[in-house]
C-alpha cells in the first residue's frame, strides 16, 4: 500500500433551504469516507445532485464540512497551496495572454513562490499549446482555454490536482482529445488527481479508482478499482473489459 | 468592400436629401427666416461663431464644468458602488434611498440648488455630480456582483489577499459594466450642464441657447444646437476611446482563431 495523501473521514454536509420559518435541512453528503494514495487518479462519479462537486470543495477547503474531517498529507515547506484546481469553466483572466494566465498564480503568491517559467513552458508543450502562448482567451477555443486552465493549476507544482467536471462543457470529440492530453500530463508528472464527472466512460478511461456516488442523500455506493491496463488508448474503450465495467456502473447508477 | 462604399454613399445621399427638403420647404412654403433659417445661413452662422471664437469661449466654460462635475461624480459613484457591492448590509440600508434619488429627475433639483447655492458654479457642479453619480454607482455594483463564483474560488485556492482579489480580478472583470455606466453618466452630465446654464446663464453653450431664444435668433439657436451636439459627441467619443483601450480583450474586439 502506497503512501496516503488525502483522507476523507465521515464527512457530512448539510444545507438549509427555504425561508426562516420553513427552514428545511437538506443532507448533501452523508458519512463519506475514502482515502487517496499518492499519485493515484481517483474519480468521483455520480448523477447531478449527488454532492460530488460539494465534496471536492470540502476537500479543497473552499467549503467547510458540517461534521467529519479531511486530512491532507502534503505539507509543503513553503506556504503554497497543496492543490491546483480546475473548474468547469476555464475562469481565465481575459485581459491576460495564455502564458500570463498560466503565470498568474506566481503573481498572487508573490515571494512565497519563485516564478518557474521554464516549468510552465514545459507544461505548455505537454498540453500542446506551443505557439499560443501570446494568444488572448478570446482567441482560443473552449478546449484550448481548458488546457491553459490545467497548465495554470499545475504551474506552481502542487502535489494534488482537483478537477470539477473540467470537460463537461465541451463537445465529445474535444473531450476525448483532452482526456488523452490529461492522461499524458498525469503520466509524466504523477500528480495525485481527484476528478469529478458524471460520464461513466470518461471515469473508466482515466481513473485508477472510481468512487461511485448516489443521491438523496449524497453517499458512496461503491469504491471500484479500475484494473484496465495502462497506458490507455482509444482501443481500451473497445475492449470487452471496458464494456463490462460500463455495464456494471450503469446498473449501480440506475 | 463595395458594399461599404455603397452604404457610405447612401448615408451621404440621405443628408443631401434632408438638406434639400429643408431648403425646398422654406422656398415653397415661404417660411420666414426668424422661424426657420435656411441650411446655408445656419452653416454660415456656425462657421462665423466658430472662427470669431464665440463657440470656443462658451464651449470651454461648458466643457470644463462637465469635466470637473463628471469626474467628481463618477469617482464618488465608483466608490459608493464598490462599498455597496462589498457590504450587503450597507447596500440594503441605502438601496431604497438610492432608488428614490435615482428616480428623481435631477433637473427638477436646479431651482432648489439656485436658492441654496445661487446661480454660479456650485449649483451647476452639484447637478452634474448627481447626474454622473448614480449610473456609475449602479453599474459598479452590477459589475462587481456579476463576477462568477469560480473566479472567487480560484483566488481562494491560490490564497489571494482581499486587496489582490479586488485589484487583480474583481475591478478588471467589472470594467465592461463600469464603462457602460460612465457612458450613461457622460450623456447625463452634458444634459445637466446645458440645462443648468439656461438657469444660471451668463456664459456657456446653454447660455447661448437661451440668449438665441430670447433674441428670436433662430439662426444663432440652430448653430448653437449644432455646437452642443459636437461637444456631446467629442465627450462621448473620449469615453469610448478610453473603453477601447481598457477593454481591448472584451467581446468582439479580437478576431477569433479556429482550433482545439
Amino acid at each position: 500500500m502506497s503512501e496516503m495523501i488525502v483522507d476523507v473521514k465521515h464527512v457530512r454536509r448539510t444545507f438549509f433551504s427555504g425561508s426562516k420559518k420553513t427552514k428545511k435541512e437538506f443532507v448533501a453528503l452523508e458519512d463519506i469516507s475514502f482515502s487517496v494514495s499518492k499519485g493515484e487518479f481517483v474519480t468521483l462519479l455520480g448523477p447531478s445532485g449527488c454532492g460530488k462537486s460539494t465534496l471536492l470543495k470540502i476537500i479543497s477547503d473552499l467549503l467547510p464540512a458540517t461534521s467529519g474531517e479531511v486530512s491532507i498529507d502534503a505539507s509543503r515547506k513553503d506556504q503554497t497551496p497543496p492543490f491546483g484546481f480546475v473548474f468547469q469553466d476555464s475562469v481565465l483572466l481575459p485581459w491576460r495572454t495564455a502564458i500570463d494566465n498560466a503565470l498568474f498564480p506566481f503573481e498572487i503568491m508573490g515571494n512565497r513562490q519563485k516564478t518557474d517559467e521554464a516549468h510552465v513552458r514545459k507544461l505548455f508543450q505537454m498540453a500542446k499549446l506551443v505557439g499560443f502562448e501570446n494568444s488572448y482567451p478570446r482567441q482560443l477555443s473552449g478546449g484550448m482555454k481548458q488546457r491553459v486552465s490545467i497548465v495554470r493549476a499545475l504551474s506552481y507544482n502542487p502535489p494534488i490536482l482537483l478537477m470539477d467536471e473540467p470537460f463537461g462543457a465541451l463537445d465529445a470529440i474535444t473531450r476525448d482529445n483532452l482526456n488523452n492530453v490529461l492522461l499524458e500530463i498525469w503520466e509524466s508528472t504523477r500528480k495525485t488527481v481527484i476528478f469529478v464527472t458524471h460520464s461513466i466512460s470518461e471515469a473508466l478511461y482515466l481513473s485508477d479508482r472510481i468512487i461511485v456516488m448516489g443521491t438523496k442523500p449524497g453517499r458512496v455506493l461503491k469504491d471500484l478499482a479500475v484494473t484496465l491496463p495502462r497506458p490507455r488508448t482509444e482501443d481500451t474503450k473497445l475492449s470487452p473489459e471496458f464494456y463490462g465495467l460500463v455495464k456494471e456502473l450503469r446498473e449501480l447508477l440506475k | 468592400m463595395g458594399k461599404k462604399i455603397l452604404i457610405s454613399a447612401l448615408s451621404i445621399l440621405f443628408l443631401v436629401f434632408f438638406l434639400g427638403f429643408w431648403k425646398g420647404y422654406i422656398i415653397i412654403q415661404n417660411v420666414p427666416a426668424y422661424i426657420l433659417p435656411s441650411p446655408e445661413t445656419v452653416g454660415q452662422k456656425f462657421w462665423d461663431l466658430l472662427t470669431n471664437g464665440t463657440f470656443f469661449r462658451h464651449g470651454w466654460v461648458t466643457l470644463y464644468t462637465i469635466v470637473i462635475g463628471f469626474s467628481i461624480g463618477s469617482v464618488l459613484g465608483f466608490f459608493a458602488g464598490y462599498f455597496s457591492a462589498r457590504n450587503r448590509t450597507f447596500e440594503e440600508i441605502v438601496s431604497p434611498y438610492v432608488m428614490l434619488l435615482q428616480a428623481t429627475p435631477k433637473i427638477s433639483l436646479i431651482p432648489l440648488f439656485v436658492i441654496w447655492f445661487g446661480l454660479g458654479m456650485p449649483s451647476k457642479l452639484l447637478l452634474i455630480v448627481l447626474s454622473a453619480f448614480f449610473p456609475v454607482m449602479i453599474n459598479t455594483i452590477l459589475g462587481m456582483r456579476s463576477v462568477s463564483e469560480d473566479y472567487e474560488n480560484l483566488m481562494t485556492v491560490l490564497g489571494a489577499s482581499e486587496r489582490q482579489r479586488v485589484l487583480k480580478m474583481k475591478i478588471p472583470l467589472a470594467t465592461p459594466l463600469i464603462m457602460a455606466g460612465l457612458k450613461i453618466a457622460m450623456v447625463q452630465s452634458v444634459i445637466g450642464a446645458i440645462v443648468s446654464e439656461w438657469m444660471s446663464g451668463e456664459n456657456g453653450l446653454g447660455y447661448l441657447l437661451v440668449f438665441g431664444s430670447a433674441m428670436y435668433d433662430a439662426n444663432l439657436l440652430m448653430a448653437s444646437i449644432l455646437a452642443t451636439t459636437f461637444l456631446g459627441l467629442i465627450l462621448y467619443w473620449s469615453i469610448e476611446f478610453l473603453e477601447k483601450k481598457l477593454l481591448f480583450w472584451h467581446e468582439s474586439k479580437l478576431a477569433f482563431t479556429e482550433g482545439t
